[in-house]
């Protein structure tokens, strides 16, 4: 199983943080759970533009913290959803909510030490 | 604007042609023609066979070679003008420093 | 290591923010950071970052918002703007760049790239900078250079520009290539009421084409008035431009003295193009050609300067310009040309003049064409003395009564006739006496053409039958001038006798030359001809002319007021 989290990100960004790792860490976690949400809910109006804008936002945190096959399932979800390809949009969103608390749960891992 | 310049056989004579149109542009390479040599001639010859055009500056320059060749005691010769050269030659009187034919 | 700059980051999410500002702050330079569009803004106003890093899609005035507004803040200098982005369309990236960004940087943040991207563009700030600095600074010399050359001008204008162009004489036009003038126009009347107008164009132009025309305008003003003769002027003109110009730099001129009272016109030409006369009575000018070479080109010992005398009755008419005006090209690149100029001066009805018409024709040519040279063209009318306009003596009428009584012998042998002229030093002699001032034109006409008389007739003998042409004139001026050369024997002695009072007073001006005389009363005198003018004019403007002895001894007497004292 590969890791949910890159160890050369992870390793580059403890070394480039320092003593603020466990902060952006933190600011990860908080924010990526908001967008989460923002997600679903877009989803849940069929606003195929918010939920684009959230994934787009999403999807780089995603990228910063190493959660590469995460961001790349919000890549997919944020271009159907650009496209207006509501019909798309389920099966695209169940990946990621698969894949979320992988790398949640890799990034809390980071920060109990 | 092409200037070309050649040596007699004897050594003597040096003669520099002027192609085009002899304005301020041949400035520095008629002065080359004459100053950069190795040869010390007794007489020179401006050929203007191909000249189509003659300003204010050619006569400038004309003089800077007279002067170059001797002042009053120079020996220039200044050969083949067209009509429309001979007449910037002849109203500037230059036939009474160069001998033009 | 590039220097330390303010980055300003902005970045909605606050974990990208963190990160970033850490790697920024790690290559040394300060951070300000910013939650958004808006704040971005508000942060760049206050903060003058040096470089921006920009996220693209942010909410409440977006990245791309944000980099136009600031573009337009800063027109003048150069505040490079990098996008964060994750966009990696090409298409979506090229709207960056099109936004106004001058890079992008992807996530994952390459600390190593994003060093790389700031020391690149910190180079083009700094290029940026310079090129700003020395656009203004090249800027502010080309404003001083422009104030400088615009007070020389004005310099340049009082001295170039004090003599007599504005008389119903002369018509003239004069158009400079650039600010300076390469052509030169003079005119001033000499103290007999002669007008001298000289004609010059310096090789090239611009500043340094005309800045001959200083000393050049300085020795005709200053000399003509004085008296001297035309050639003297011109000599000496000669001399100073030889002096200062360098070898291939001349001065292509003409000057002519038209003398109203004998109705001549004396004419010096050296490199100009070919004047042109026409008369009122017939329509085919007539080509005064340059016999000489142009000026400063010879030294003083090889210049010749001898004239070309022309007779002109009131109306007739010379015009002379510069190269300019037959070089004019049309739009087709065609020059006006000579051909041009003569068609229409032999098409003008009889006494019209050609000057208008010559303007007009040049402007329809030149039509949308640029210029490439200076414009001269002069047209000088014949008159009769009593139409021109008289010089404006001295008036210093103060001292006018204060009496006076003087007399003074001046005598010159043959090294002083050769190579000295005395009317200007009697002339000035003469004209200290306020009394005398006024009638100066007078003094100096009948001086002029007794003293020629007494040296010509007098002591070379010349015979002035040769003077009866425009032909024999040059003829009689070289003969003149071959005589003098040689002569090694003779004088000329002035005798002025100078008295007034409060009523008035009287000028004898005696001449005695070492000739063996002349006929004084013979058939010299006819009007029709050519020669001979000179005594007859004395005649009329002195109040006695008497010849004595066997005609080498005359006496002019000039009086005023009530006549002091005895003859």
């Amino acid at each position: 199983m590969a890791d949910a989290l890159d160890t050369l990100v992870i390793v580059q960004l403890r070394e480039l943080m320092g003593d603020e790792f466990g902060a952006v860490v933190a600011a990860f976690l908080a924010d990526s759970a908001a967008r989460m949400k923002d997600v679903e809910l877009a989803l849940g109006h069929t606003d195929c533009e918010r939920a684009s804008r959230a994934a787009h936002a999403l999807k780089g945190m995603c990228l910063n913290m190493g959660a590469n096959t995460l961001s790349k399932a919000l890549a997919a979800l944020e271009s159907a959803a650009r496209n207006g390809d509501a019909a798309a949009l389920p099966p695209l969103w169940q990946v990621v909510q698969n894949e979320y608390p992988k790398a949640r749960a890799a990034a809390e891992g980071l920060v109990r030490h | 604007m092409t200037v070309r310049s050649e040596v007699s056989p004897d050594g003597r004579g040096l003669t520099i042609s002027v192609e085009g149109r002899f304005d301020f542009s041949a400035h520095r390479d008629f002065r080359e023609s004459y100053e950069r040599r190795n040869v010390d001639p007794d007489h020179y010859t401006v050929d203007l066979r191909e000249t189509t055009y003659l300003d204010s500056s050619a006569l400038g320059m004309l003089l800077l070679l007279r002067d170059h060749a001797g002042g009053d005691a120079a020996e220039v010769k200044i050969v083949n003008c067209n009509p429309d050269v001979r007449k910037i030659l002849t109203i500037s009187n230059f036939e009474q420093l160069f001998d033009i034919c | 290591m590039t220097n330390a700059m303010r980055v300003l980051i902005a970045d909605d999410n606050e974990g990208d923010r963190m990160l970033l500002s850490a790697i920024v702050r790690r290559e040394g330079h300060q951070v300000i950071s910013a939650v958004d569009g808006a704040d971005a803004l508000a942060k760049f106003d206050a903060d003058a970052p040096q470089i921006v890093l920009l996220d693209a899609l942010m909410p409440n005035v977006d990245g791309f918002e944000a980099a136009r507004e600031i573009k337009s803040r800063t027109r003048d200098s150069f505040v490079p703007i990098v996008f964060l982005t994750s966009l990696t369309e090409a298409g979506e990236l090229a709207r960056c760049l099109d936004a106004g960004g001058d890079d992008f940087l992807s996530k994952p943040y390459n600390p190593i790239i994003l060093r790389a991207k700031l020391a690149a563009l910190a180079r083009m700030r700094h290029l940026h900078t310079t090129l700003a600095a020395q656009r203004d600074e090249i800027a502010m010399y080309n404003t001083r250079l422009m104030r400088e050359q615009d007070a020389a001008k004005r310099i340049f204008d009082r001295i170039a520009h004090q003599g007599c162009l504005s008389t119903n004489v002369i018509n003239y036009l004069m158009s400079p290539l650039a600010l300076f003038n390469g052509d030169v126009l003079l005119a001033a009347r000499n103290p007999a009421g002669n007008m001298y107008i000289f004609v010059g164009d310096f090789t090239g132009h611009g500043l340094q084409a005309s800045i001959g025309a200083m000393p050049l305008a300085e020795i005709f003003y200053g000399m003509t008035p004085k008296g001297f003769g035309m050639c003297d002027v011109v000599r000496e003109i000669n001399r100073k431009l030889k002096d200062i110009l360098p070898i291939g730099y001349f001065c292509c001129a003409t000057m002519i003295d038209v003398s109203f009272h004998k109705g001549t016109v004396e004419v010096w030409a050296g490199g100009l193009p070919d004047a042109y006369l026409y008369r009122a009575q017939t329509a085919k000018p007539t080509r005064i050609g340059s016999r000489h070479l142009p000026l400063g080109v010879v030294s003083t010992e090889r210049f010749d300067a001898s004239t070309d005398v022309y007779y002109l009755a009131p109306g007739d008419r010379i015009l002379m310009c510069t190269d300019g005006v037959l070089e004019l090209r049309n739009p087709g690149g065609e020059m006006y040309g000579t051909d041009r100029l003569e068609v229409l001066l032999s098409s003008l009805p009889p006494g019209a003049p050609a000057f208008e018409r010559v303007k007009a024709e040049l402007d329809q040519h030149m039509g949308s064409a640029g210029r490439e040279d200076d414009i001269t063209l002069v047209e000088v009318t014949m008159h009769d003395a009593a139409d021109v306009l008289a010089p404006t003596p001295d008036i210093d009428q103060g001292n006018a009564q204060v009496a006076h009584d003087w007399s003074l012998v001046y005598e010159l042998k043959p090294d002083s006739l050769k190579h000295s002229n005395p009317l200007p030093i009697l002339q000035n002699v003469l004209t200290e006496v306020p009394a005398l001032r006024a009638r100066s034109a007078t003094i100096f006409t009948v001086l002029s053409e007794l003293y020629a008389n007494a040296l010509e007739h007098g002591v070379m003998g010349l015979s002035s039958d040769t003077k009866t042409s425009a032909n024999g004139f040059s003829r009689y001026y070289r003969r003149r001038a071959e005589l003098l050369d040689a002569l090694d024997a003779g004088f000329v002695r002035f005798e002025l006798r100078s008295r007034s009072d409060a009523d008035g007073g009287r000028l004898e001006i005696r001449i005695i030359d070492s000739g063996a005389g002349f006929d004084a009363h013979g058939a010299a005198y006819s009007e029709s001809t050519y020669h001979g003018r000179g005594i007859p004019l004395v005649r009329d403007l002195a109040d006695s002319l008497v010849f004595r002895g066997n005609g080498n001894d005359v006496k002019a007497v000039l009086c005023w007021g009530k006549g002091a004292g005895d003859g």
